[in-house]
């Protein structure tokens, strides 16, 4: 009978395994924060003054 | 991305509801379209970023909605929506000769983000001489410390690099504006060259600028390995046909690369025939079953 090789599969660390949704969380996380802290300095004043007089 | 492109450069908008336009103007969106292009409506993140950078401040919602955009889909922005990216793609099509980018000038665009974006904005200043009539390039801690307060800095990467820029703007409002084209002088030149260099390098090679210069590509590329959208490749359902390494608009092998930085999900190797490319989101590495 012919034996059937199997490819062995590395098991990742668990520490590498959530890295990936954690790293992910942070970004949006903080990319949330940062838009609605962006918002409450009236950022957007400067950003369409900046873009409209050029 | 012909649809992107209006939405981006509306016309339409711009002419008859200029209320709108002031509106959005507020909003950068993340695809290199420079805001001086006269019919844009959206801000360029790059050139928010380092205004803000040249006035003393970081732009918190600049930096925050890249790193949104990034997390949830990548380079997603840079496949469907950059206008300058369709422009190379364009070009590409001119029958020609076909090369490869060499894989090492991919890193030139993190240099150019940490160097022209980031650092030159904020320590180098544009001085103008009386005398000789010229500009020159001066750190801003050479100054006088009384005139360091007022030095004027200045968006470097727009100033000296950026082709969309002189593709979109630069070049037209020289032709429309008369007294634009009495300044016309050697920065002008160099970036029409820099322009010319790219546009014809993009009919040899795919997108030039994405692969080696782009510094919000470059950005938005950190997170193709964790982002919310994701590709896989299932090897079972690989036929080895080729098609999707022949179609891949980055140059890049999608069997290997599906998770690389320079992927811009185009998804042009998911929509091929063979199913072995497939796109999902998860936030795990875990593919769905039912895709």
């Amino acid at each position: 009978m012919r034996r059937i090789r199997r490819k062995r599969v590395r098991m990742k660390k668990p520490a590498f395994i959530f890295l990936k949704p954690v790293l992910l969380g942070i970004s949006i996380i903080i990319g949330l924060i940062f838009i609605f802290v962006g918002i409450g300095m009236e950022e957007f004043y400067e950003i369409a003054g900046n873009a409209l007089t050029l | 991305m012909i649809m992107a492109i209006f939405v981006i450069d509306g016309h339409f908008y711009v002419k008859y509801y200029p209320q709108v336009r002031e509106f959005l103007m507020n909003l950068p969106i993340p695809v290199l379209n420079c805001y001086s292009v006269p019919t844009t409506l959206y801000a360029c993140p790059v050139g928010t970023f380092q205004h803000f950078l040249v006035i003393g401040f970081f732009s918190f919602v600049t930096f925050g909605l890249l790193l949104l955009v990034g997390g949830l889909i990548g380079r997603w922005t840079c496949g469907w929506l950059c206008p300058f990216g369709f422009v190379q793609e364009l070009l590409h099509l001119i029958p020609s000769p076909k090369f490869k980018i060499p894989k090492w000038t991919r890193y030139i665009k993190y240099i150019i983000l940490l160097v022209f974006v980031v650092i030159m904005p904020l320590f180098v200043a544009n001085v103008h001489s009386a005398e000789t009539g010229k500009s020159k390039m001066i750190l801003v801690s050479q100054l006088p410390e009384d005139e360091q307060d007022f030095a004027q800095r200045e968006t470097w990467f727009c100033r000296l690099i950026c082709p969309a820029g002189t593709l979109g703007a630069g070049i037209p409002h020289v032709l429309m504006n008369d007294d634009l084209k009495e300044l016309v002088g050697t920065l002008y030149w160099w970036k029409i060259a820099l322009l010319f260099i790219f546009l014809t390098s993009a009919v040899f090679t795919r997108r030039p600028f994405c692969t080696t210069i782009c510094p919000l590509g470059g950005f938005l590329g950190l997170f193709n390995r964790f982002s919310l959208l994701k590709l896989t490749f299932i090897e079972e359902h690989c036929y080895n046909c080729n098609l999707c390494v022949r179609d891949c608009p980055m140059g890049l092998d999608p069997r290997k690369d599906y998770r690389s930085p320079e992927c811009i999900r185009c998804m042009n190797c998911v929509q091929k025939k063979c199913f072995a490319i497939r796109k999902y989101a998860s936030i795990t590495d875990e593919v769905p079953q039912k895709n």
